[in-house]
């Protein structure tokens, strides 16, 4: 238990300092985007953050950071006193944060060769990596979802936890 | 129809008024105690808990502001949404059973409460009720206001009410908001929430499928006109580029397990097994009511660039003109209601954790009792309304601020100590005082002094990672705080 809370305090760390390394950073022009010439209510982008490698990287390593906090703290949501049911718990939140990992490295990397090459390629009437961020990065958790809904009672909230709780509320009762 | 297109929506809202009433009445009878009045007796079913959930959680912001932020920005505000289920996932695996369980252990009111019980030190929970009622101020004026300016909206355009002032508005409804909260505290609250949120998933649904409609080649259609214009657009990172959206994700991904007026929600429910079917009940709901918020932006945003659609005044004016220009006028009507239903589900929820703070929490922390607490609870349930209609109407700016500072404001403050605390034995009273306090100091100091953040990183993100550090660097660095031994058999379960 003290190891993740000690690994998650120094990725923490990092995060923090990643985060003052993108303040830090030169902004490409216009980052977040400004007043459209013809339409006063409407923004339009301006430079990418893929105008320079610095701030390419930066800016995926965020995402990796905001993945990798997700995953600490719901590792930590999952933990069991009985290890045979915490390595099963375990093996499947990593499953879930792995298939999370590898869908936004396929949004992000369809995203640099979008910008790149201007593509047009649709799926279900979006752009490729805008198809990924609505099709890929949203559902996915799903699979953690269906591990919660289909295991409580196994894994979560066993009879055996129930009892123990009656067992507790009857003590203090009788305090 | 066309020519009954108002009188159709006033009907609609009109009606869904009366049924809040209708709501109330009948909630009286099921509160006779304070535990009734804020903890609705700890016997939800599951399908009240889930709809009040998600319903809690898509406040006015979704119906009015989220429409407007995809017109003006494309896909940046999507990440809010994008977050919603991994969001729910952290929620329900560190707190729907732990704020459960200690709620019954604790015979808790409050969230304040339960923290009391976890850390045993009154200074903890006071500062937890003081950031829940500035953020309550600030989220519950803003509420108040929108409801006002739609209500006005649709008022104006009848024959007996077209001068009508944004006064009376705010006067007809905070009326019926005080009254079913009033009468039928939690209890009215979450069963209008369940009424209210199968309105928004209809009406949200049915909106969706009129905006696909309304173009020719459907949602492809939409996208080319937007890509057309700007790809970065329609790309996944919107305008405002990956940086600001990926920080929309983290503070709305994880702070969605520090909001208060949602998370008090999960100490509610009758069975601790339900929560695996709340899950799921309550992702589904939000999912579908969302649809509005992006369909709408999306589909305004082309129609402007086709030049089908007028520029809009406003970015929030995208889907009350969506409505007026595209929907059927009776989908109009229910979509009024639903945007009602969305402003008054939060806002009922807000008012009930602030009533709480205010009659119960603060009191308590100052060694203060309060005899017929009931009585007391409805009294300053509509004082608080009052007082925020006042502050909305009045306030100016700060109205503002504090309505942006809230979400962020809970996360920074709620997460560590609440998410973190309740799962790690090793977190003391002290960390938890200090990561509150920073929350509060981090978001305030940005937004008084306007303080400039690069790449339009949100506010609330910087708080919640300098709060996480302070909390865990501080509870390692201490030594293992002494617990009640049942909060720690419960937090071993």
């Amino acid at each position: 238990m003290d190891n993740i809370i000690k690994l998650f305090f120094g990725f923490l760390l990092a995060f923090g300092l990643l985060i003052l390394a993108i303040w830090l950073s030169d902004a490409p022009q216009n980052a977040t985007g400004i007043t459209d010439s013809t339409y006063a209510t409407l923004l339009k982008s301006g430079e990418t953050m893929t105008a320079t490698a610095a701030t390419k990287w930066l800016s995926y390593l965020f995402g990796i950071g905001i993945i990798g906090i997700f995953g600490f703290v719901i590792f930590l949501g999952g933990r069991k006193q009985d290890a045979t049911t915490q390595k099963k718990i375990y093996r499947i939140l990593g499953l879930g944060l792995t298939f999370y990992f590898l869908v936004y490295n396929a949004m992000v990397t369809s995203w640099w060769s979008y910008v790149e090459t201007n593509s047009m390629e649709y799926f279900m009437g979006l752009p490729k990596p805008t198809a990924w961020m609505i099709f890929g990065m949203l559902p996915i958790p799903f699979f953690i979802s269906f591990f919660y809904i289909t295991k409580f009672d196994e894994w979560i909230y066993t009879k055996e936890d129930a009892q123990k709780f009656k067992e507790i509320m009857a003590n203090r009762a009788n305090r | 129809m066309e020519e009954y297109r108002n009188p159709i929506i006033l009907t609609f809202v009109a009606f869904y008024m009366l049924l809040c009433i209708g709501v109330g009445i009948w909630a009286l009878r099921r509160t006779k105690s304070t535990h009734d009045f804020f903890m609705a007796g700890r016997d939800l079913g599951i399908m009240v808990t889930a709809f009040a959930v998600f319903s809690s959680t898509l406040s006015g912001f979704g119906f009015v502001g989220g429409p407007g932020l995809v017109y003006r920005m494309g896909m940046s505000s999507v990440w809010m949404f994008a977050c919603v289920i991994m969001g729910y996932n952290i929620s329900f695996m560190l707190l729907a059973k732990r704020l459960r369980l200690f709620s019954e252990l604790g015979n808790s009111l409050s969230l304040p409460d339960v923290v009391f019980l976890r850390y045993g030190k009154r200074s903890t929970s006071a500062l937890v009720a003081v950031a829940i009622i500035l953020g309550v101020l600030g989220y519950l004026a803003t509420q108040i206001l929108a409801m006002a300016v739609v209500l006005k909206d649709i008022l104006i355009e009848t024959d007996f009410l077209a001068n009508i002032s944004l006064e009376m508005c705010v006067v007809i409804s905070c009326s019926i908001l005080v009254f079913y909260s009033v009468t039928g505290g939690i209890v009215a609250s979450v069963y209008s929430d369940l009424i209210q949120g199968g309105v928004m998933v209809v009406a949200a649904t049915l909106v969706f499928l009129t905006v696909v409609y309304t173009f020719d080649n459907g949602f492809s259609e939409i996208s080319q006109t937007i890509q057309t214009h700007d790809p970065e657009a329609i790309g996944p990172w919107g305008t405002l580029g990956m940086v600001g959206c990926l920080s929309w994700f983290f503070v709305f991904g994880l702070g969605s397990s520090g909001q208060p007026h949602v998370i008090t929600k999960m100490m509610m429910y009758k069975n601790v097994s339900d929560a695996k079917y709340i899950l799921p009940v309550t992702t589904i709901g939000y999912i579908f009511s969302a649809l509005l918020w992006i369909g709408i932006g999306l589909a305004m945003r082309a129609l402007v660039l086709q030049g089908v659609q007028p520029e809009l005044a406003s970015p929030d004016a995208a889907a009350s003109q969506f409505l007026q220009n595209y929907a059927h006028p009776v989908l109009a009507g229910v979509v009024f209601a639903g945007l009602f239903a969305a402003i008054m589900s939060t806002a009922d929820a807000f008012l009930n954790i602030g009533t709480a703070a205010v009659m119960h929490d603060i009191p308590k922390a100052i060694g203060a009792t309060i005899k017929n607490e009931l009585f007391w609870a409805r009294m300053t349930t509509a004082l608080i309304t009052i007082f925020s209609a006042v502050f909305a109407l009045y306030s100016g700016d700060l109205v503002a601020i504090l309505g942006a500072f809230g979400w962020g404001t809970f996360a920074a403050a709620i997460v560590p100590v609440v998410v973190i605390g309740f799962n790690w034995k090793q977190a003391t009273p002290m960390a938890a005082n200090v990561a509150v306090v920073s929350s509060l100091v981090v978001n305030f100091v940005i937004k008084i002094f306007k303080i400039a953040v690069p790449y339009n990183i949100d506010v609330g993100a910087l708080a919640l990672t300098v709060s996480l550090i302070l909390f865990i660097g501080i509870s390692l660095a201490s030594e293992k705080p002494e617990l009640d031994p049942d909060v720690e058999a419960v937090m071993d379960l």
